[in-house]
């Protein structure tokens, strides 16, 4: 079909108070499910213009299929559940049927990029699989294939389903009614292959985030959502998909490699189902100012897009005007754009730029930033700091020094939180947990400022490199390196570097090396790129070979990365 | 049959205009993810802009490393898949 044969979506007949009245994400599906079976809540499209379709009803069947399915292999109460699928109807009705046997979902990535190695990927997958540990892997054949074929990727009596081995119309088994305080989803947003970080969160929790949100956007039952972020990322699974369909939105999504491939889909779908809300990372609005060619954007209308989130990384000051300037013209109002700060620790968002006005760009002098923590105001030349908004009712944000004391508007330090949606802690980790969690406030490990009453993100004090929303852990980037050989045992540091004009960070890694001839330093660079891309997907777009005392020596990694990429900050133009 | 030299210089056109990328020392057999000159996400762009051009369907499981490395190895494997 042609997008423009797209009818309007259903209106919605869910009222709020599905959601106001509920406990646990499986109450408020199961009580919009009794009340409104046939309210096509989830709309599926793809690339070829096939679009799908799907009733709540339709929904709910399939999750009691697969509920039925993982209760016979032995799912229980607490059983982690690790679903590895793409978008579509079996993704969200397995993680609804998980919940429903009494399990935990945990979404983890396909292995869509292909530019990985499939034993870095099941070694990845397998990380996560065995800290779990899982019970039951949902997925399709080719991941079975690749989880079989690597010979510890799967803990011990963990089962592979697939959705083709569930049948269909089962015998409807009572559901489970988890309580408030269970255990609702285990997020695994950020860690390394060496440690994941597995985030566990309470139905409370999530609905009241869920809850906050919808309130702190406005978000309206006959407004349309429309998205494409993947669904094993906290922006993808909640802010995409959880908050437009328990808030009774019709929600399309779009598979995250389709929008890849053509991120002039993720406008058109806008523009015909009429989306009022759609989430993306600045590295998608700096991709669609700068290069989707004018004759891909004839006639489009993008005036009914209320609310532009831009979340997952920093939303750049040069990418909102850039992207804003060159869309005025198709209709998108400056005040739409809407930058959001969160993290899974928090469910999801934590401060949401006010929605009815376009979000204040704070310039202050890069000087004293540096040296002194302090976000002094300045008329021209400073570092630009876009605000990431205020703390949604009833979340708090302090900033505090490294003493835990709070510090004064101005003065940068770490963001901390204190809300009811905080996580329950690191899945079997409680002194990775204890060192966040203090007192019932969790320190982000980010820095930022407050001025005027709005937040403005500044760095992160934790050195995980965030590309287009995407976590990578430099830990991942320098095993990778030390595989090469020529590359002194152990000495490589890894970070990330903003790329201003890409709109996100990229990868640079400085190494030692004892090689002075010209030509085998250069193998080695080439051994050390195709080891990186291979193995994370990215490649190395700073790459300094140093002789051995070229980098900092230190106890901890997370000083020798500050210590190192402070020094070679410049020469990567970096900047920030 | 594809003319390499004429695929050469659509690919490298592709890559300037749309993805932005410098394309003043690119040859066949330049490396092109390997070295970093393109990311995942150029990589799909350019297999889309492919099937495109050429009418046909790349899957995503063959968008890889040995398919789109260099302009020569696109090059065979589109011959592989148009039967030329």
């Amino acid at each position: 079909m042609n997008l423009s044969d797209i009818a309007p979506p259903a209106t919605c007949p869910v009222p709020r108070r599905i959601l106001d009245e509920a406990e646990t994400l499986t109450t408020a599906f199961e009580t919009t499910v009794q009340r409104f079976p046939d309210f096509e809540g989830v709309i599926l499209l793809d690339r070829n213009r096939s679009e799908r379709r799907i009733s709540l009803g339709e929904l709910w069947t399939r999750a009691k299929d697969i509920q039925a399915a993982l209760t016979e292999r032995g799912v229980r109460h607490g059983a982690c559940v690790v679903l590895i699928l793409p978008t579509g109807a079996d993704l969200v009705a397995a993680y609804f049927g998980t919940m429903m046997a009494g399990g935990i979902p945990a979404v983890v990535a396909t292995p869509s990029n292909r530019l990985v190695e499939p034993r870095a990927y099941t070694h990845l997958a397998g990380a996560i699989l065995h800290n779990g540990p899982a019970r039951v892997v949902y997925c399709e054949q080719e991941i079975e294939d690749l989880l079989r074929d690597s010979e510890d990727a799967l803990p011990e009596n963990c089962i592979i389903l697939k959705p083709a081995d569930v049948p269909k119309n089962s015998k409807p088994l009572e559901s489970v009614k988890p309580e408030p305080d269970s255990y609702a989803t285990l997020q695994y947003s950020s860690g390394s292959t060496g440690a994941p970080k597995g985030v566990l969160l309470v139905h409370r929790a999530m609905v009241n985030n869920i809850r906050a949100l919808r309130d702190g956007l406005k978000l309206r039952n006959d407004e349309v959502s429309v998205n494409w972020a993947p669904l094993y990322h906290d922006m993808g699974l909640i802010d995409t998909f959880l908050l437009p369909f328990l808030c009774g939105c019709p929600t399309v999504l779009i598979p995250t490699q389709d929008f890849m491939r053509e991120p002039a889909l993720w406008l058109w779908a806008i523009h015909h189902y009429r989306g009022a809300v759609s989430w993306a990372p600045n590295l998608a609005y700096a991709l669609c100012a700068r290069r989707i060619p004018d004759r891909e954007l004839e006639g489009l209308d993008l005036s009914c897009w209320r609310v532009a989130v831009s979340g997952g990384e920093p939303a750049l000051a040069g990418t909102v005007t850039e992207f804003t300037r060159r869309f005025a013209e198709y209709g998108f109002r400056s005040e739409a754009t809407t930058p959001v700060y969160g993290l899974a620790e928090n469910v999801t968002a934590v401060t949401v730029q006010p929605v009815d006005e376009a979000p204040p760009i704070d310039m202050i002098d890069r000087h004293e930033m540096a040296a002194s923590s302090y976000a002094r105001p300045v008329d021209a030349d400073g570092f630009p700091c876009v605000s990431i908004g205020k703390p949604l009712p009833p979340f708090e944000v302090e900033i505090r020094a490294a003493d835990r004391q709070p510090l004064a508007e101005r003065q940068i330090g770490n963001i901390w939180v204190r809300s009811n949606s905080l996580f329950s802690g690191y899945h079997r980790d409680p002194e990775a947990t204890r060192k966040v969690l203090v007192d019932g406030w969790l320190d982000t490990e980010d820095q930022g400022y407050v001025a005027n009453g709005y937040v403005f993100f500044v760095s992160r004090e934790k050195d995980l490199i965030i590309i287009g929303g995407e976590k990578y852990a430099p830990d991942d980037v320098e095993a990778a390196i030390n595989r090469v050989p020529g590359v002194r045992e152990g000495c490589a540091i890894a970070f990330g570097v903003m790329n201003q004009e890409r709109g996100t960070q990229e990868l640079a890694a400085v190494v030692e090396t004892r090689e002075q001839d010209a030509d085998r330093r250069e193998t080695l660079r080439s051994a050390i790129r195709m080891e990186v891309t291979l193995a994370i997907g990215q490649p190395i777009r700073h790459l300094e070979l140093v002789p051995p005392g070229g980098i900092e020596k230190t106890t901890s990694g997370k000083l020798a990365r500050r210590a190192t990429r402070a020094r070679y900050a410049d020469e990567f133009d970096g900047g920030h | 049959m594809v003319d390499i030299e004429q695929f050469h210089r659509e690919v490298c056109a592709f890559l300037h205009d749309t993805l932005g990328v410098q394309v003043g020392d690119i040859g066949p057999d330049t490396e092109l993810i390997t070295t970093g000159l393109l990311d995942s996400m150029s990589v799909v762009r350019l297999a889309a802009y492919l099937e495109r051009r050429f009418q046909l369907v790349i899957p995503d499981l063959d968008i890889e490393v040995d398919h789109f490395n260099s302009i020569s190895k696109i090059s065979s494997y589109l011959e592989a898949r148009l039967g030329s």
